[in-house]
């Protein structure tokens, strides 16, 4: 596939913000990625929100963010689910040719409402959400499945989380209708941003009772996906360090073994979701992480995101400190 | 932008409540007609997308439980929600997902149960600062931009009931749509209860039970599977402030449409579109918005909409056929909606469209309406 | 024909809406100066109510106050027949009402609330209308109660008698109030919901839960692809999408495969004897430590059956 360079990256801090309305949340975290990137809204093609409406208590939650991210008279499309699905879903809008620069948001204020009764609602309701379960349940049951306690739940936080995605090859910036745009990319794209270079993603059966709890197929063959776009064959060997998603303390080992990435050392290196990462923007949030330590140090990086009970839907971003040169469009590795 | 077209449409039969199937099962009859459509098998598709308006029914991540009825098991599978665009939106996702390269086959899957909701439920989690203090749900919000219009541009009831009856009389010839009332008129139009002026009940689009799926492939697969695939030419999308305040020209402007249309069709070379497209299935959840978009899609000049209804440019026999499924009128599953528009859109291209029909249809027009403002357009032709 | 059946579940929830401080700001002063505020764009000049942080049109951020009087123009009316359900009482609001989309003097968008009228002919486009206050004010938008007409000859007296008054009465000034985001004295408003909702269970899950009714046994289907016998029975198999085929009956007691106890019951994975998958339901044991997987269970049935999941209503050590 052709690279997609990650031009910036911005986020709130995470914690209950009971007085914060989601559009400021959402503000703050576009406003610092655009920033990042030396972009202003103008700049910016499309966007790619990620929200669930229930959790935000809002029919058609994206609604409430159109203004902040920049969506009057311009194009906007809502992914119901974490917030590094919107982003594979926006990589794929600027590879199909459909926009240049594409800003992804995701946002969740898990403190908002009772997350156990909201997580309810997922379950299907005639044979599993009538029994009361709840995402913390059925994460007691996926732990108990490898002999081990109910996992206890993170701190609940609320906050918003923002990538901005663009065309990495320069030839397709001359297509560009304001040329100032096209320097200011250009100026960017010298300035060695980390590019998505392979995304795979997958749900899993629904009915717990369906799944071996101890596996995770979802996860595999996204990341299969993933590894087979990036070109990497041996990913614990290749990849730098990688961020996941552990929700829960037991998913580390999970996730890890489903990803080829048993007993890799560089693991979380960010401390993971243990502080506290809203549902929905911790993906897009591991996806920050690994630009984040890509524009220091080179090298290949994955990023892990899950939703849904027992991580029912799994989506996986390989990035790469790919060096770009500006004198041509070739990509040097 | 590689080529991509669509190559099967399927759909349930819409109506008031389908007791006899859950979410998933609904999903999943569409779904496999649209996959039996293109005369292919869920081992073909490479990736999912749902479209649904989830409050309607309550749900947190419908895709959960419903996404197995799409095939969606290790799939790549998302869902796309954005208010009544959903379907569209859906749609155009679908449409870059395939483009990009990265997938062949796309299955597109829009649904809706109203039945399995509180009236008006959905609409009850609007913005609580706001919204929630001044109580007029969706038809009030319509009559306002609709007495607005109506008042500057001169339509009259009777016209938009003529859109009306002309809805159901095509949604006669389509075995799917929700109402058949192959023989109202326009005086049961007007004479039927006043839901907020100038708004009449059988001016307003029923709530439904319906699912309706696409197949997209991209140019080297779609000309093997399918004899006349519809091409996508272009698709845009358009949203706007959301407060219903914002833009009190709503209907009169209607800016979005007009910008996403002149975007579409500037890509696609369209200066005349009433000449150009052979047919058009646009989002018109209420008479009145009908007559609003043949001024924005610039089927008409600003005042002559109520021209072109009493002209009969619109009816199946006219030189625009608009509607000819019955569109929203006569069907409305919210999530599907949009999808049923590209999907009757590209039923008329590729020629499958049975009982309503419009002969030799090679440039086909869809559009999507949501959020009071908000639009996409999608252009289908029969050349790449 | 197979009784088709529907689940129902309540919807009782509720959520923290944070206002930020333009939200807080807009409430403080409505509620204790019954003042209307908007935020004006520093591009384009628009003034905007309700208010926000960013103008949409320019991508800028609004932080100037700009005062919006409580008189206005209408631009577009209805008088609405239907019933709708209001969501600050929860009851129907009666019918008919009017509504109108009202220009607020000083203000570049339009509020949409309701009329004291509600014959359409005494209505039109461009007519004068001033908010009626409510006596209490709780600083929502509902703090008015309606728009009423006013004739100009009214409207002059009347703004000569508030400006009378604004002279004498001393007001806070506009605060330019923008808070930082983690501003603890921003403010919240906590509002619920309770809806009900019957979702179908379709021809298969009807036909599994009635025999759990009607005769206590539990049935799987098999999937004629795969060969599993997926508990409970469903229309189609999720993993090759073909529908199942025979089915059959299962249990009545099985293997505990999962567990997770909570508060008040605990959960479990249990895979009945016949059955490929496992039954997610509820265990009921004296003594959580004696869960343990592979402990063999057995199924207690409610008294009262209903058509559902829980007239099976858990399983306990066999
Ligand atoms: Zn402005
Ligand atoms: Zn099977």
């Amino acid at each position: 596939m052709q690279p997609i360079t990650i031009l910036g990256v911005g986020r709130t801090d995470y914690a209950p913000k009971p007085g914060v309305s989601i559009p400021e949340m959402v503000h703050v975290a576009t406003q610092a990625a655009l920033a990042d990137a030396e972009l202003t809204m103008q700049d910016v093609d499309a966007r790619v929100t990620a929200s669930v409406d229930l959790w935000d208590g809002l029919t058609a939650s994206n609604i409430a963010i159109t203004e902040v991210v920049g969506a009057v008279m311009q194009p906007e499309a809502r992914v119901a689910g974490d917030g590094l699905l919107a982003a594979c879903h926006g990589a794929m809008s600027i590879l199909a040719g459909a926009y240049n620069v594409v800003l992804v948001v995701a946002h969740c204020k898990g403190s908002m409402g009772d997350s156990a009764a909201i997580s309810n609602w997922t379950f299907d309701p005639i044979y599993q959400q009538p029994l009361g379960l709840d995402d913390a349940a059925a994460a007691a049951l996926q732990a108990s499945a490898f002999s081990l306690p109910p996992p206890l739940e993170r701190p609940p936080a609320d906050g918003a989380a923002a990538v901005i995605l663009a065309r990495a090859s320069e030839t397709d910036l001359s297509g560009f209708r304001r040329p100032e745009r096209s320097l200011a990319l250009n100026q960017i794209v010298n300035r060695l941003n980390p590019q998505l270079i392979g995304m795979g993603w997958a749900l899993d059966e629904h009915y717990l009772g369906d799944r071996d709890l101890t596996d995770a197929p979802a996860l595999r063959d996204a990341a299969r996906r993933a590894f087979s776009m990036a070109k990497l064959n041996d990913p614990k060997r290749e990849l730098a360090w990688a961020e996941i998603s552990e929700h829960f303390d037991y998913q580390r080992v999970l996730w890890a073994r489903a990803l080829g990435l048993a007993d890799f050392s560089n693991l979380n290196l960010s401390g993971g979701l243990a502080r506290g990462v809203p549902p929905f923007v911790a993906g897009l949030d591991r996806l920050i992480e690994i630009v984040l330590r890509l524009r220091e140090k080179p090298g290949t990086a994955l990023a892990h995101g899950c939703w849904g009970p027992c991580g029912q839907g799994q989506a996986v971003v390989i990035a790469d400190s790919a060096i770009v040169r500006s004198c041509d469009s070739a990509i040097v590795r | 932008m590689r080529n991509t077209a669509i190559i099967g449409a399927g759909q349930t039969k819409h109506v008031k409540a389908r007791d006899d199937a859950s979410q998933a099962e609904l999903v999943r009859q569409a779904a496999t007609r649209a996959l039996a459509d293109a005369g292919i098998t869920l081992r073909d598709v490479d990736a999912v997308v749902l479209a649904n308006m989830e409050l309607f029914e309550g749900r947190a991540l419908p895709e959960m439980w419903v996404g197995e009825g799409a095939g969606g098991y290790l799939k790549p599978t998302l869902k796309i929600a954005t208010g009544g665009t959903s379907g569209t939106s859906a749609c155009i996702a679908g449409y870059h997902q395939c483009a990009s390269g990265l997938f062949d086959i796309v299955l597109v899957v829009g649904w809706e149960k109203h039945s399995e909701g509180a009236t008006q439920t959905g609409m009850a989690l609007v913005d609580p600062l706001w919204d929630r203090s001044v109580a007029s749900g969706a038809v009030g919000n319509f009559a306002l931009s609709i007495s607005q219009y109506a008042a500057e541009r001169g339509v009259t009831p009777t016209q938009a009931a003529k859109v009306a009856v002309k809805a159901r009389r095509n949604a006669a010839k389509n075995p799917y749509a929700h109402l058949q009332m192959p023989d109202l008129t326009v005086e049961q139009v007007l004479n039927s209860r006043m839901l907020a002026d100038p708004v009449h009940l059988l001016d307003m689009c029923p709530q439904s039970d319906g699912a309706c799926a696409i197949v997209y492939a991209a140019q080297g697969v779609a000309e093997k599977l399918c004899a006349r695939p519809a091409w996508v030419r272009a698709a845009v999308t358009r949203h706007d402030q959301p407060y219903i305040g914002d833009l009190d020209r709503r209907l009169v402007t209607m800016r979005t449409l007009r910008d996403a249309a002149r975007a579409a069709y500037q890509r696609v070379g369209i200066t005349e579109p009433l000449k150009q497209f052979d047919v058009a299935e646009i989002y018109e959840p209420v008479s009145y918005a009908e007559l609003a978009w043949y001024e924005a899609l610039g089927f008409c000049a600003e005042g002559d909409a109520g021209k072109l209804i009493d002209d009969g440019v619109t009816e199946m026999s006219g030189e625009l056929p608009v509607n000819p499924s019955g569109g929203v009128l006569s069907t409305n599953p919210v999530g599907a909606s949009g999808v049923i528009r590209v999907a009757e859109a590209a039923l008329q291209v590729m020629e499958r469209a049975g009982a309503h029909q419009i002969p030799d249809v090679r440039l086909a027009l869809a559009t999507g309406y949501g959020v009071y403002a908000w639009s996409d357009v999608i252009i289908l032709s029969a050349d790449k | 024909m197979t009784e088709l059946l529907k689940i129902s579940h309540t919807m009782t929830l509720a959520w923290r809406y944070g206002a930020s401080w333009y939200f807080a700001e807009f409430i403080r002063a409505l509620r204790d100066e019954q003042r209307l505020l908007g935020l004006r764009c520093p591009i384009c000049r628009r003034v905007y109510l309700p208010p926000r942080p960013v103008c949409g049109n320019c991508h800028a951020e609004l932080r100037e106050w700009v005062e919006v009087k409580d008189s206005g123009t209408v631009r577009a009316f209805t008088i609405v027949h239907t019933p709708i359900i209001d969501p600050t009482t929860g009851q129907p609001r009666p019918t008919p009402y009017g509504m109108a989309l009202i220009q607020l003097d000083g203000a570049d968008t339009t509020l949409n609330h309701y009329l004291a009228e509600n014959d359409p002919a005494k209505l039109q486009i461009g007519m004068r209308v001033q908010a009626v206050w409510r006596a209490e004010r709780k600083g929502t938008l509902n703090d008015i109660a309606h728009f009423a007409s006013i004739s100009p000859i009214a409207e002059r007296d009347a703004q000569a008698a508030s400006s009378q008054a604004s002279s004498s009465k001393l007001q806070s000034p506009i605060s330019n109030l923008h808070s930082p985001i983690s501003n603890p004295q921003s403010l919240f408003i906590t509002a619920g919901v309770n809806l009900s909702f019957n979702y179908a269970a379709g021809k298969a899950a009807s036909r599994f839960l009635i025999a759990l009714r009607d005769e206590k046994k539990i049935f799987g289907a098999r999937c004629p692809s795969c060969q599993r016998v997926l508990v409970p029975a469903r229309s189609f198999c999720p993993r090759c999408f073909v529908d199942t085929s025979d089915w059959v009956e299962v249990g009545p007691n099985g293997t505990l495969g999962a567990f997770a106890a909570t508060d008040n019951l605990a959960f479990a994975l249990i895979r009945l004897d016949g059955a490929d998958t496992a039954l997610v339901h509820r265990v009921n044991v004296t003594n959580a430590d004696e869960l343990r997987i592979g402990l063999r269970v057995a199924p207690v049935f409610a008294e009262t059956r209903r058509g559902h999941i829980l007239d099976l209503a858990y399983f306990q050590p066999a």
